[in-house]
């Protein structure tokens, strides 16, 4: 369906009022029918997770030798998904937060759930540099809390940087998420008939009477917020991206991770949001409210960024050459043609080679090509972070220690594990929490517009 | 607007917000203060009508808005 002045396809399909918005959204949390498909999607991830709580278990009474951790390759998967995870969580934050102060209103069907994917990814993220440390029971020591041991972390580490960027990071998207959601939750309140789901949305709806005072405030608020979020986008993966830039490892120490690093970032977290919100709205059936708009503009957005990327990875390319660094040079060979080679290749052809087909208004508009094409960027994003960890590693300056490095099948069940775990999380929330915002929707209609008409004031008001 | 005595309140419904909006200006305009309107959804128009204002929170927390 395309509307007939901007010739793009309509945000929301035509023939939605504010009630059937609300009760189409508003059934899948309030009924008492849960679909089958909801228990068993949620007994498989469950059932990776336990693979999860197995490999961290094991670790725990083991430490971290049962990963393929060795010198020189002293940063493995952990690293790799945790960079992983956390870029995923940017497009929440982007589509939250600068979307709105842009006015993108065609955001308002997919902030909800982008933003629940955001605080999902920074669960799973965060959970491997805490893992990490060796001794996670004494993780607090990364914080500078005063103690008679002496004990104080390096103010001039990146690393340190990290815990501060993505503990900020956690804080405001579980906020901006719960305050979005409050109207919602007064809808969900004022509709639920059972009196469990009446005192716990009543709970959490803090008293919300939308009043058009309350509706003025909550605006004010949220943008207040997406203010202090939208710079966030940018600082945690620059930040993260100094973890690497910080050191001198060729292949590591550049100057353009940190705006190549925020564009992966936002790249794989579109690639996610495209992943969750075909199936949804296939489930759900809510292709009305998540059209195909939604899909093609971030499409769009992907090859944008995906371009961003490719021009991060050519200009590596140049500077280990322009740099005549003997040493940067070797990396970036070994990169390409050394015994981990194929890695940089698939990598290639994930990132930069099959997305240009994004370029095609077909694909944008295929729901099978584009959940396809998203995975391919998932898929591609990680070996990105597996290319730069691994191979910049594996082989630095002195022949005499270089090494390898080969996964364990730790380290492979703690990564599908927390895929496990964000899936599990994610169908709590589509079952419990509204993951489309009413309130928003209820505004993109044509109806909700005050129209100026001098007979609409002869009319009301006696 | 004389209304008898006992009169606590008067609630009214209305089925657009451009018709909200219009009478709410309205009573504004005859004097009436201590209004409210309820939208399922964010109607700056009406809260315009009853007299709400915008406070310095925002450029306290250094935000445009």
């Amino acid at each position: 369906m395309l509307d007939p002045i901007t010739g793009e396809v309509v945000v929301i399909a035509p023939g939605h009022s504010f009630k059937s918005v609300t009760e189409k959204i508003s059934r899948i949390v309030l009924t008492s029918h849960t679909p089958m498909g909801w228990f068993f999607g949620l007994l498989v991830a469950g059932g990776v997770v336990m693979i999860l709580l197995t490999c961290l278990t094991w670790l725990f009474l083991k430490g971290v030798g049962i990963w393929g951790l060795d010198i020189p390759v002293g940063w493995g998967f952990a690293i790799v998904n945790f960079v992983w995870w956390i870029g995923i969580g940017h497009a929440g934050t982007l589509i939250s937060a600068i979307l709105l102060l842009f006015k993108q209103t065609w955001r308002n069907s997919i902030n909800r759930f982008a933003e629940a994917m955001t605080i999902f990814a920074v669960v799973c993220a965060g959970m491997f540099p805490l893992i990490h440390v060796g001794r996670p029971w004494l993780g607090y020591w990364l914080f500078p809390y005063p103690n008679s041991m002496s004990v104080w972390p390096q103010f001039r580490s990146p690393l340190l940087w990290d815990v501060f960027a993505v503990s900020t990071y956690a804080t405001i998207s579980v906020v901006f998420w719960y305050i979005g959601m409050i109207p919602d939750l007064g809808t969900l309140r004022d509709r639920a008939k059972s009196p469990v789901a009446q005192y716990a949305f009543g709970l959490l709806s803090l008293g919300w009477r939308g009043s058009v005072r309350h509706w003025m405030r909550y605006e004010t608020a949220s943008l207040l917020l997406a203010g202090l979020a939208t710079p966030l986008v940018l600082s945690v993966h620059t930040v993260i991206s100094f973890d690497f830039a910080v050191a001198i490892i060729p292949g590591w120490h550049t100057t353009i991770f940190p705006p190549y690093f925020v564009a992966g970032a936002v790249y794989s977290g579109f690639a996610m949001v495209i992943t969750l919100a075909i199936p949804i709205r296939k489930f759900y059936h809510l292709e009305d409210l998540i059209t195909l708009r939604h899909i093609d503009n971030m499409g769009k957005v992907m090859l944008t960024t995906g371009l961003i990327v490719a021009y991060g990875y050519g200009m590596e390319l140049f500077m280990s050459w322009y740099s005549a660094s003997h040493w940067e040079y070797f990396a970036f060979w070994n990169r390409l043609f050394g015994p981990m080679g194929w890695s940089y290749w698939v990598l290639i052809t994930c990132n930069i080679a099959l997305p240009q087909f994004l370029w095609l208004r077909y694909v944008r508009t295929h729901v099978g090509l584009m959940f396809i094409m998203s995975i391919i960027v998932n898929t591609g994003m990680w070996f990105e972070r597996f290319v730069i960890v691994v191979t910049s590693l594996y082989r630095d300056y002195l022949p005499s220690s270089w090494g390898t490095y080969r996964a364990t099948r730790w380290d492979y069940g703690t990564f599908i594990g927390t895929l496990g775990l964000f899936t599990f999380l994610f169908f709590l929330f589509i079952r419990f929490l509204p993951m489309i915002p009413m309130s928003e929707l209820r505004v993109l209609l044509p109806q909700s517009k005050v129209k100026h008409l001098p007979e609409a004031a002869h009319e009301a008001g006696d | 607007m004389p209304f008898p005595e006992g009169v606590y309140g008067l609630l009214a419904e209305f089925d657009s917000a451009t018709a909200l909006t219009a009478a709410a200006a309205s009573a504004y305009k005859d004097g009436w203060r201590r209004l409210d309107c309820y939208t399922p959804y964010p109607c700056e128009e009406a809260a315009e009508a009853i007299g709400f204002h915008r406070n310095y929170v925002p450029l306290l927390t250094l935000a445009v808005d």
